[in-house]
């Protein structure tokens, strides 16, 4: 028997799908890090708003194509899975916050405050939006390559948001940000140092792989100058937590095209162009240091790493004190900054106490500022947030795709036409790879920073993820764009 | 079929879910867009921008509940109409969402110029309780400790700070007033010889006047008849002062 066509509203359906999720998900990937409203206490907060309005209405919109559109067949990845397994967790966590606990709540003002459950389903808002745009970009890449359609669009964000950030540190700022943004420091669009390192780090890789997958002389050009403006403004901007994510992406990226081509890889090293590129870099840093003057070096001899390690020392510390009390679900998404004091409190009266009291003015801001907001570690929060079911299932997204992804831009990197030269096979193996490197990158930075909670390097990680999706389970763009 | 059927349901509810989501996302950017543009109450406001502002807040909070800075603002706005009490009301909701060292210290001082010296002294006590003691926080917590004539309170946040800062004047001068008043007077004068060592040291007057100090030291030394070292001490180095 075969399958009766369509009718008139299931091919609309299908079509709506189709739309919102291409539209919705360019609008959100184009952008959100040019949203800037400078009323705004802070730039994420707009860009937050941004992102959760597109990737809701798309989604929804979707959503219905997908409820009155045809029937599809097929089963789910793991990742779609892992995403839906961390939206249930960090949507029952959410519900399920208790009021905060700590000493402060006067009894007169218990009846005024709204319940713990709307702040912290509020605050979930934003990675439920990261998850939308995932389904969208699954979505999207049903039909389209994501590397071709989103390949470009980034690195032309990138090229001229690292721009900005080098005119900021020679003290050209045009857009008017209210008092609680860092000035004269290299923030771009994203309101702080490392909110750019954050996007940047990924997006380094982004450009690499556009540059080595390009076919065009101009795109090519356009991709290292691009990527050369992010390594020069990512060194500047004196992120640390991306300079190891972007050393181990290096390593990560290096090691699958070694494993890719061998001799391609030896070619690479050995031959001039390698020379050519050493001394690029070596004109870049130089041109860096003559561009930024003399103060960013002597800035980044004066970095105290000590009292910085022992603020993400403290955070750490208490964030896995929030876990084991209210496993399994976590003290709610956002909590974290609420609970902190809490168990900052007890963790003082213990015996750790004085390792943690020396630094405490450092902890709680210049300014006084108590809340850290977040815990300076991804995993550790998602667990003390949302409990360990979400950090399970944003691990196995994570490690799944890096395993896989990497396994795919093996292969594909083999697979050179046969009358390509070792060159381009090097390109082409380092065109796949990248994305893998600049995986790696966020992964590690998530370790010492909180880029998920970001809406731009949220927005970006969501990418990343989708095209090694792509790359695992519907590798039709075998040739890079 | 039957899947077929749950699968558009689940659609369908997740579209539902979506609306709601984006349409709680809309609300919140409004009622936080329209709390930002606030001029600074402190500063001679005419009063009808003041209950303009007012009520942009309080459509804002309507609007988006779960911002603390729309309630330390709506607190600004409300002392600078002369309602302390409703003032403190909006500033205790912003705890609920962050501790901001702002609203707390501004809640201190809310309370003290309403001559609530023990709400003030409590609301230190939090900040105190948290253990953030930097110098601006140990200086107000000192002066409202002893408006409250609460001691005690005072000389603990005092040895606190003075494991940190053993050479600031305005925590020895604290301590020492607080030794003086639980009669420690020996300890007071010798802290109040440190802070004027330290005075010397770095010149300037601080917040309390080299004269207080003195005058202090002096009234500490004569409680203890020039028995101690310390006085004795004390009256030399006043005496080479004064020949200065």
């Amino acid at each position: 028997m075969s399958p009766s066509p369509p009718s008139p509203l299931a091919k609309f359906g299908d079509a709506l799908a189709a739309r919102a999720a291409l539209f919705g998900s360019i609008a959100i990937v184009a952008a959100v890090p040019f949203v800037v409203v400078p009323a705004l206490y802070v730039p994420t907060r707009g860009q937050g708003y941004f992102l959760k309005i597109a990737a809701f209405v798309a989604l929804a919109a979707w959503a219905v194509g997908r409820a009155i559109g045809s029937p599809r067949r097929g089963g789910w990845t793991i990742p779609q899975f892992a995403v839906a397994l961390g939206c249930g967790a960090v949507a029952a966590s959410a519900l399920t916050a208790k009021p905060p606990r700590f000493v402060l709540t006067a009894p007169e003002t218990r009846g005024l405050l709204p319940p713990s459950a709307a702040y912290s389903l509020d605050s979930a808002l934003l990675p439920l939006a990261g998850a939308a745009l995932f389904v969208l970009l699954i979505e999207v890449a049903r039909t389209r390559s994501l590397r071709r359609l989103f390949g470009p669009i980034l690195v032309a964000q990138a090229g001229i948001l690292a721009a900005y950030g080098l005119l900021q540190e020679m003290g050209v700022e045009v857009l008017a940000y209210s008092g609680n943004v860092p000035k004269n420091r290299i923030i771009a669009t994203f309101g702080h140092p490392n909110f750019f390192g954050s996007f940047m780090g990924p997006a380094l890789f982004v450009c690499l792989a556009f540059a080595a997958g390009a076919r065009s002389r101009a795109a090519r050009f356009a991709g290292i100058g691009a990527a050369g403006l992010v390594a020069i403004a990512l060194l500047l901007a004196r992120t640390r937590a991306v300079w190891i994510g972007a050393a181990g992406g290096l390593v990560a990226t290096a090691a699958l095209v070694a494993l890719a081509r061998p001799a391609a890889a030896r070619e690479l090293l050995r031959g001039r162009r390698a020379v050519l590129a050493a001394g690029a870099a070596l004109v870049a840093l130089a041109l860096a240091g003559g561009l930024a003057g003399s103060e960013s070096w002597r800035r980044l001899a004066r970095l105290d790493p000590g009292s910085q390690w022992e603020n993400r020392l403290a955070y750490w510390r208490t964030a896995t004190l929030m876990g084991p009390t209210l496993a399994p679900l976590g003290v709610g998404h956002g909590g974290f900054g609420r609970a902190f004091w809490w168990e900052l409190d007890r963790l003082l009266a213990s015996e750790e106490g004085p390792l943690y009291r020396r630094n405490l003015v450092a902890l709680t801001g210049e300014g006084g500022a108590l809340d850290p907001g977040h815990a300076h570690n991804d995993y550790l929060e998602m667990r003390a947030e949302s409990g360990p079911f979400a950090l399970f299932a944003h691990l196995a997204f994570v490690g799944y795709l890096l395993a896989f992804g990497s396994i795919a831009a093996i292969r594909r990197g083999r697979a050179a036409p046969p009358d390509a030269g070792e060159f381009a096979a090097a390109l082409r193996a380092i065109a796949v790879a990248a994305p893998v490197g600049g995986f790696v990158c966020a992964a590690i930075d998530a370790a010492f920073g909180f880029p998920l909670a970001l809406p731009c390097s949220l927005v970006l990680f969501q990418t990343i993820a989708a095209t090694l999706h792509e790359s695992i389970h519907s590798p039709r763009d075998e040739a890079t764009a | 079929m039957n899947r077929a059927l749950l699968l558009r349901a689940a659609f369908a509810l997740l579209a539902l879910f979506c609306a709601w989501a984006a349409a709680t996302s809309t609300r919140r950017v409004r009622g936080d867009a329209a709390s930002f543009p606030l001029p600074n109450p402190r500063r001679d406001t005419p009063p009808e921008r003041l209950v303009y502002l007012e009520g942009a807040l309080e459509r804002a909070i309507r609007l988006n509940p779960l911002q603390w800075e729309a309630y330390l603002k709506m607190a600004r706005v409300q002392a600078a109409l002369g309602r302390r009490d409703r003032a403190i009301v909006e500033l205790r909701k912003t705890r609920q969402y962050y501790l901001a060292m702002e609203a707390l210290e501004f809640q201190a001082r809310l309370a003290l110029s309403s001559g609530r010296h023990a709400e003030a002294a409590a609301t230190y006590g939090v900040i105190r309780r948290l253990s953030v003691v930097d110098r601006p926080v140990f200086r107000n917590a000192a002066l409202v400790y002893a408006l409250a004539e609460d001691w005690k309170a005072l000389a603990e946040i005092g040895r606190e700070a003075e494991m940190r800062w053993p050479d600031d004047r305005e925590t020895l001068v604290g301590l020492a007033n607080a030794d003086s008043a639980t009669g420690e007077i020996e300890l007071a004068l010798k802290r109040y010889a440190l802070a004027l060592a330290a005075r010397a040291r770095r010149g300037g007057d601080g917040a309390f006047s080299v004269e207080d100090v003195r005058r202090n030291a002096s009234a500490a030394a004569r409680e203890l008849n020039f028995r101690s070292d310390w006085a004795k001490a004390f009256a030399a180095a006043a005496d080479e002062g004064k020949a200065r």
